[in-house]
C-alpha cells in the first residue's frame, strides 16, 4: 500500500517545490554565464506556468473534500 | 472544551489575516493592475523602441578599431550647442556609441529636463550619428508613456513612494493570501477546481491556484518593485553620506567652470587603470546632483552577467585629473542594482522575457478574480446583516468554501 502523504506535504508540498523551482530559474539565468544556464533558467520558470495551464485548462473532477464527508445541500 | 477554545483561537486569528489579505490588496488593485499592463510592454521595451525606431547603423569596422578621443567628441557637442556645458559622457559597452549630453546648466536641467540635449556619436569614427530633436518637435515616445505610469504616475518622487507603497501593500497581499492557502489547501487535491460548484468557487479556486503558483515570482517582482522605487532616496543618502565623507578635504574650495576641467578622455583611462577588470561606461561632470562640483564621477562595470550588474564608482580630481578614490557602494545600493534585473526580467533573453510576459497576465489574473471574489461575497450577505455578523461569516467563509 502507498502511504498517505502527511498533511504538511499534501498542503505545501506542491507551493514549496514550485516555489524552489522559481528562484532556481530566477538565480540560474543571473549567476549563471548564458548558455545552458538561460535554458535551466526557461525551463524552471516554464513549470509554475505549465502546472497552471494543467489545472486550469483541464480541471480534475473533484465535487467534494479529499476526506469522503457529506454535505448537507 | 480545550479543543474548541484552540479552535476559536484559530478562527479569530485566521479572521485577523483575512482582514489583512482583504485589505492590503483592496488598496492596492487598482493601481497594481495598472503596474502589470504598463508593465507588459515594458518587459519587451527594448524590441519595441527597436521596431520603431531602428537606430542609425553603424559602419563595419573590426573590433579593434580604435575609438575616437572623447574630448575631441565633447568639443565637437559644444561646438553644436554653444553655451551650454557637457553634463554627461556615455560610452555604450553593448554598441559602438558615445552620448555626450549637454544642458544650459546644472540648475536649469534640474528645473526643466526638456532643456537638456544630446549628440550622439559613432564611438570609432567620431561622426556624428543624432542629435536631440529642437524642443517643439520632442515628443513622449509610448514606452515613456508606459514607463512613466509605470513608476511614478507622473509626479517623481511623490509618485514613486506611493507606488512603492503599493508594492509593499502587494507583498503584504500575498504573504496574507499564503497564510490563508493552508486552511483552503488541506481540505482540497492540489490544483482542484471545482467546476460543478458555483461561480464564485470556481474563481475562488483559480484565484488560490494561479496565487500561490506564482507566489515566489510576485514575491520577488513585488520586493524589487518597491526597492527600485526606493532608488532616488537611497542614492541621495549615499551621497550625503559615502560620497560627501569622501570629497570632505574639496569643501569650501572654487569649484573648476567647464573651461577649467581636465581631460575626460583621461579620467575614463584613470578610471580604467584604477579598475582594470571593469569596464568604464560613463561619467558624470562636476556639479551634478550626485558626485561633486570638484570631482569626474566615472560609473564602471563588470564582464559577467552578474557583476554587469554591479557599478563600481570612482571619482577622479577634475582639476589635476588624478585619482581621488573607488567610493564604496554601500549594500543597500548594491541591493537595489541586484533589484533592477529581478524586477525587469531582462538578463535571460527573449524566452525569459516571454516569460515574464505570461507569469505579469496570471497576475493580471489573480488580481481580477480577487476583486470578483470580494463583490461576489458583498452581493451575497445582504448588507443589513452584514455589519453585525461580518465577522463570524467571514471566519466559516473560507473553509465553508472549501468543503
Amino acid at each position: 500500500m502507498k502511504p498517505r502523504p502527511s498533511r504538511f506535504a499534501h498542503q505545501w508540498g506542491w507551493p514549496i517545490g514550485l516555489a524552489i523551482l522559481t528562484v532556481f530559474g530566477l538565480l540560474s539565468a543571473l549567476l549563471g554565464e548564458g548558455g545552458v544556464w538561460w535554458w535551466l533558467s526557461w525551463a524552471a520558470l516554464g513549470v509554475p506556468l505549465l502546472v497552471i495551464a494543467r489545472h486550469a485548462l483541464f480541471p480534475v473532477r473533484q465535487e467534494g473534500p479529499r476526506h469522503a464527508r457529506h454535505r448537507a445541500s | 472544551m480545550r479543543g474548541s477554545a484552540v479552535q476559536r483561537r484559530l478562527n479569530r486569528r485566521l479572521r485577523g489575516w483575512q482582514a489583512v489579505h482583504r485589505w492590503s490588496s483592496l488598496v492596492c488593485t487598482a493601481f497594481l493592475l495598472l503596474i502589470c499592463l504598463t508593465g507588459l510592454p515594458l518587459v519587451f521595451h527594448e524590441e519595441i523602441d527597436h521596431l520603431l525606431d531602428p537606430g542609425p547603423t553603424y559602419v563595419v569596422l573590426p573590433p579593434t578599431a580604435p575609438r575616437a578621443d572623447l574630448d575631441h567628441l565633447t568639443a565637437v557637442a559644444r561646438q553644436i550647442y554653444p553655451g551650454r556645458i557637457v553634463t554627461s559622457v556615455f560610452r555604450d559597452d553593448d554598441e559602438p556609441q558615445v552620448i555626450v549630453a549637454l544642458a544650459p546648466s546644472w540648475a536649469a536641467v534640474r528645473a526643466d529636463p526638456k532643456s537638456g540635449r544630446f549628440v550622439r556619436f559613432d564611438a570609432r569614427t567620431g561622426q556624428v550619428l543624432e542629435r536631440s530633436k529642437p524642443p517643439a518637435e520632442q515628443r513622449q515616445t509610448f514606452i515613456d508613456v508606459m514607463l512613466r505610469l509605470h513608476i511614478d504616475l507622473f509626479v517623481g518622487l511623490p509618485g514613486e513612494l506611493f507606488m512603492a507603497t503599493m508594492a509593499l501593500l502587494f507583498v503584504t497581499a500575498i504573504v496574507s493570501g499564503v497564510v490563508l492557502y493552508g486552511p483552503f489547501a488541506s481540505k482540497l487535491d492540489f490544483g482542484a477546481v471545482r467546476t460543478a460548484r458555483t461561480q464564485r468557487v470556481r474563481w475562488l479556486d483559480l484565484h488560490n491556484l494561479l496565487g500561490v503558483v506564482t507566489l515566489a515570482w510576485a514575491l520577488v517582482v513585488g520586493a524589487t518593485g518597491a526597492m527600485n522605487e526606493l532608488s532616488t532616496p537611497l542614492f541621495a543618502l549615499w551621497q550625503r553620506t559615502d560620497v560627501a565623507t569622501m570629497v570632505a578635504p574639496w569643501q569650501g574650495k572654487a569649484a573648476p567652470a567647464q573651461g577649467e576641467l581636465s581631460s575626460v578622455q583621461a579620467a575614463f583611462d584613470t578610471a580604467q587603470s584604477a579598475l582594470p577588470g571593469m569596464t568604464v561606461i560613463s561619467a558624470i561632470y562636476p556639479g551634478g546632483q550626485l558626485g561633486s562640483p570638484h570631482h569626474y564621477l566615472l560609473f564602471t562595470k563588470g564582464k559577467t552577467p552578474l557583476t554587469a550588474r554591479l557599478f563600481s564608482p570612482v571619482l577622479v580630481d577634475a582639476r589635476t585629473g588624478k585619482l581621488t578614490a573607488v567610493v564604496r557602494m554601500p549594500w543597500y545600493l548594491r541591493a537595489l542594482e541586484i533589484s533592477r534585473p529581478l524586477h525587469f526580467g531582462d538578463y535571460g533573453g527573449l524566452p525569459l522575457k516571454i516569460i515574464w510576459a505570461l507569469l505579469d497576465l496570471v497576475t493580471i489574473m489573480v488580481l481580477g478574480s480577487g476583486l470578483y471574489l470580494w463583490f461576489a461575497k458583498r452581493r451575497r450577505v445582504p448588507s443589513g446583516i452584514r455589519a453585525e455578523s461580518d465577522v463570524d461569516i467571514e471566519a466559516v467563509k473560507l473553509l465553508e468554501a472549501a468543503e
